[in-house]
């Protein structure tokens, strides 16, 4: 049955400045890295001019990421030696913000005209933040660094330590997880965080994407995008809280089709990978874009497409993704959904 | 699955994995760990074969005894240590654990499990350890939410424990 | 190389040290440079030929960008280029370039330098300061051709030692060396021969790879590559891809539209196929065979080796 609702998208935001994830008929898995910043025009607008994004979901997401990290403080950790790369962050992060949104954002240095090189004022209009701090002076901020610009930004973030040839996952925040474990994956390496996912290590993808990271020079920021399927718009569905929503796996398959175009999300992550320029750490940004279908159909080019790569997906991945469920109903309501007035 | 040595799992933690390679000899100090009997036969054949270098040995019933005097005999080590650790493949994992918590780097550390046994599964929905005879595949009852939990391919090398989640949380209610 | 080239004016230089001349270049519009990692270099247009120096200033958001060069007599003439700068000159370089940072997780950082390659071990001095770091610093140089002496008395205090002999400083080396605790990392920079010793020093006492790092004097800077020409079949034309192009680069200057995606040898789009002559493979995305095979090619990072190259575009 084809949606009935045939609200135009072309304004809501949410849809035109949708990453949508596939660049052809069909997807695999590839290093697909890219420098960051530059435009990318889609059929119903565009993204990907800022690395630190912010869109018409920003207070309620910060309110989210609250709200979980205080029931579950696990989802931020930052190792002792990361200190440094917390701070670095901050400041980077900040100055990013304050070049992209000008208007409501302000990065001063010196606000004192003291001759302080260290002392840094932050104004956060869009939150009604006023903040002087003395860079890597934990005593002149409110929180742990980390945390502290976590508050700020819708993305997850993980740091990476480079050392022995190797990343180390040795600080972040995660609370918008796509099925995996920030808290259990503290202080293991960039491979060994990757090994569960099939195919990965074999094709070489991710041995290409380490060598690539190891090679990141600062001021030249790199993205990608990643996908999944998320039942309800739901932006935390770590392992954690399996349980909770790993249930809706099922349910989905029992509802009618206005329900399940109204619940199933494709789900993009948009992440940005940053050589931070005085800690040498690795900042990986991880922001989360979700459509429900009955949006996502409402921009043809997008629904016959996602229809096509959801349908040929193979089953080993489709299984990894946590879709296999569900992923042929998709694709034959986006179809179907094409086939309405 | 992809194949076992591109995971988090050491080669060493799983009964089919292969034997871990000759330690690392070229250290000016040892700092031997065993666990259990088998592990201070182990660390016995070790410190014999260490002629003139100064060794430190370490013997200890259980993991966690042995634990907490490995993290003293780590405060006070110098650079040029070599730290090797014999018992069940539990206690290997979780004194790893102790060893990378306290800075102890890759090349200066060697595991030597002297036979198989259960190895700690933390559940991700509640936090707490429970123990697993069979290891990867596995199902356990969690002792903290008696959730059924899968034994995962992922090792947690800070704390030593493999990843366990609901089993069943898609399953079908009737 | 484009994109990561900053223009800077010279804003002082000073004879710090015997033969070393300390050069502070700064924005043309003065605004602060970009943060750089400590122990980081920048590679500076030598009036054609790229060099690399050491940063020795301090290293968030500076105000300036300060190199210490030593006037080598017999060398590539980069130096010398650098000794006759003068306030006011303009200079181009890279944006600073990390191969050389310090060890995060390390307790300790054991610094160990000789001549001129002090000038690394200063810039990590300057952060172990701002973030509280152990140091412990070694410095072995000519007597009276010291550079940064005073700034690593300074930055160091008693925990810094100077030596003008070799035999007292590889005496103090082995004892030192054998008394760190557990968690320091040692650092060396200086001549390769230099080098050379306090690695088998370290080895000798026990330190694992994994422990010891250390930086040549005579880094490759990024290197440019040869010039070549590309035969375009299809179109019968001839393309010129000089030094510092790269062949995805010249191809799409004369029109081409050749996919790609990351520019940096990983990601596979770029892909094209050889008809004739050998590749030089930079690249991470070939496999050992296709590589053999000579008959692709990843045009952002590779190049020919030999003077042509034949493609079927």
């Amino acid at each position: 049955m084809p949606p009935t609702s045939t609200a135009t998208s072309t304004d809501d935001p949410l849809v035109t400045g949708f990453p949508f994830p596939f660049p052809e008929d069909r997807y695999r898995y590839s290093t697909n890295v890219e420098p960051a910043g530059g435009a990318v025009v889609t059929p119903a607008g565009q993204w990907g001019t800022a690395v630190v994004d912010i869109d018409v979901e920003y207070v309620r997401e910060l309110d989210e990421r609250r709200e979980i990290l205080a029931r579950d403080p696990g989802r931020h950790a930052v190792l002792p030696h990361m200190r440094g790369a917390a701070w670095d962050t901050l400041l980077t992060l900040m100055r990013e913000m304050a070049l992209t949104n000008p208007d409501q954002m302000t990065l001063t240095r010196d606000p004192g005209g003291t001759g302080d090189a260290h002392a840094w004022r932050w104004e956060n209009r869009l939150l009604g933040v006023v903040q002087d701090f003395r860079y890597g002076d934990d005593a002149t901020l409110p929180d742990e660094p980390l945390a502290y610009i976590a508050s700020q930004v819708q993305e997850d973030i993980v740091l990476l330590d480079q050392r022995n040839d190797a990343l180390w996952g040795d600080a972040g925040v995660v609370t918008f997880a796509a099925d995996w474990s920030f808290g259990f994956d503290v202080g293991m390496s960039f491979l060994e965080i990757h090994g569960p996912v099939p195919r990965l290590r074999e094709l070489g993808v991710i041995t290409r994407a380490h060598e690539f990271l190891k090679r990141l020079q600062p001021h030249e920021p790199y993205r990608r995008t990643n996908w999944t399927l998320t039942i309800g718009r739901r932006l935390d569905v770590s392992t954690e809280l399996y349980p909770e929503w790993g249930p809706d796996r099922e349910m989905i398959q029992h509802v009618d089709d206005e329900t399940f175009g109204r619940l199933v999300h494709l789900r993009v992550e948009v992440q940005h990978l940053i050589r931070l320029p005085e800690s040498g750490a690795i900042c990986f940004l991880i922001r989360t874009y979700m459509l429900p279908l009955e949006q996502l159909a409402t921009v043809e080019p997008w629904r016959v497409r996602a229809a096509t790569v959801i349908a040929e997906l193979p089953e080993d991945m489709a299984d990894y993704k946590g879709i296999i469920k569900y992923r042929d109903r998709a694709a034959a309501w986006l179809l179907a959904a094409g086939e309405s007035a | 699955m992809p194949r076992l040595e591109h995971t988090s799992v050491p080669l060493w933690a799983v009964p089919e994995g292969a034997a871990p390679a000759a330690p690392d000899a070229t250290g000016t100090s040892y700092l031997l760990v065993g666990v259990g009997a088998e592990g201070e036969r182990q660390v016995t054949t070790w410190a014999d074969a260490l002629d003139g270098a100064p060794v430190t040995v370490v013997l200890a019933e259980d993991q966690a005894a042995a634990g907490v005097r490995l993290a003293t005999a780590l405060a006070s080590a110098r650079v040029g240590v070599r730290i090797r650790v014999a018992g069940p493949v539990g206690d290997c994992l979780a004194l790893r654990g102790v060893a990378v918590r306290a800075g102890v780097e890759d090349d200066e550390l060697h595991l030597a499990p002297t036979s198989g046994g259960p190895v700690a599964v933390q559940c991700c929905h509640c936090g707490a350890t429970t123990p697993s005879e069979k290891g990867i595949d596995d199902v356990v009852s969690c002792t903290g939410c008696d959730r059924r939990l899968l034994v995962y391919y992922h090792v947690s090398r800070r704390t030593g424990t493999f990843l366990g989640f609901q089993i069943d949380a898609e399953e079908a209610v009737s | 190389m484009t994109g990561t080239q900053i223009e800077l004016v010279v804003a002082a230089v000073e004879e710090s040290a015997h033969a070393v001349r300390t050069v502070r270049l700064v924005a043309p519009d003065g605004a602060p440079l970009p943060s750089f990692v400590p122990g980081s270099h920048l590679v500076v247009d030598c009036g054609g030929r790229s060099n690399a120096y050491s940063l020795v200033g301090e290293s968030i958001a500076p105000a300036e960008y300060a190199i210490s060069v030593l006037l080598v007599e017999d060398g590539s003439g980069g130096s010398a280029w650098v000794h006759g700068l003068a306030a006011g000159d303009r200079v181009s370089a890279l944006r600073p370039r990390s191969a050389f940072a310090p060890i995060a997780s390390a307790t300790r950082h054991l610094l160990v330098a000789g001549g001129i390659g002090v000038t690394p071990v200063v810039s990590h001095l300057r952060a172990a300061r701002h973030w509280g770091r152990d140091v412990q610093v070694l410095y072995v140089f000519r007597e009276g051709h010291g550079a940064h002496v005073d700034d690593v008395k300074e930055l160091a205090g008693d925990a810094a030692e100077f030596f003008g002999d070799r035999v007292g400083f590889t005496e103090r080396l082995r004892t030192v060396l054998a008394e760190q605790p557990l968690g320091t990392h040692v650092y060396v920079c200086g001549p390769g021969a230099m080098i050379d010793d306090v690695l088998e020093a370290a080895t000798e006492a026990g330190w694992p790879a994994s422990r010891v790092h250390s930086e040549r004097f005579g880094l490759d800077a990024l290197d440019p590559g040869e010039p070549f020409r590309v035969t375009l079949t299809e179109t019968g034309t001839d393309v010129e891809v000089p030094s510092g192009t790269s062949l995805l680069e010249a191809l799409e200057g004369v029109g081409l539209d050749v996919p790609n995606l990351c520019r940096q040898g990983v990601c596979g789009e770029c892909r094209i196929p050889v008809s004739a002559g050998t590749p030089l493979h930079r690249d991470l995305y070939l496999t050992d065979e296709e590589k053999q095979a000579c008959d692709a090619i990843m045009p952002c990072v590779s190049r020919a080796d030999g003077p042509t190259l034949e493609v079927p575009l």
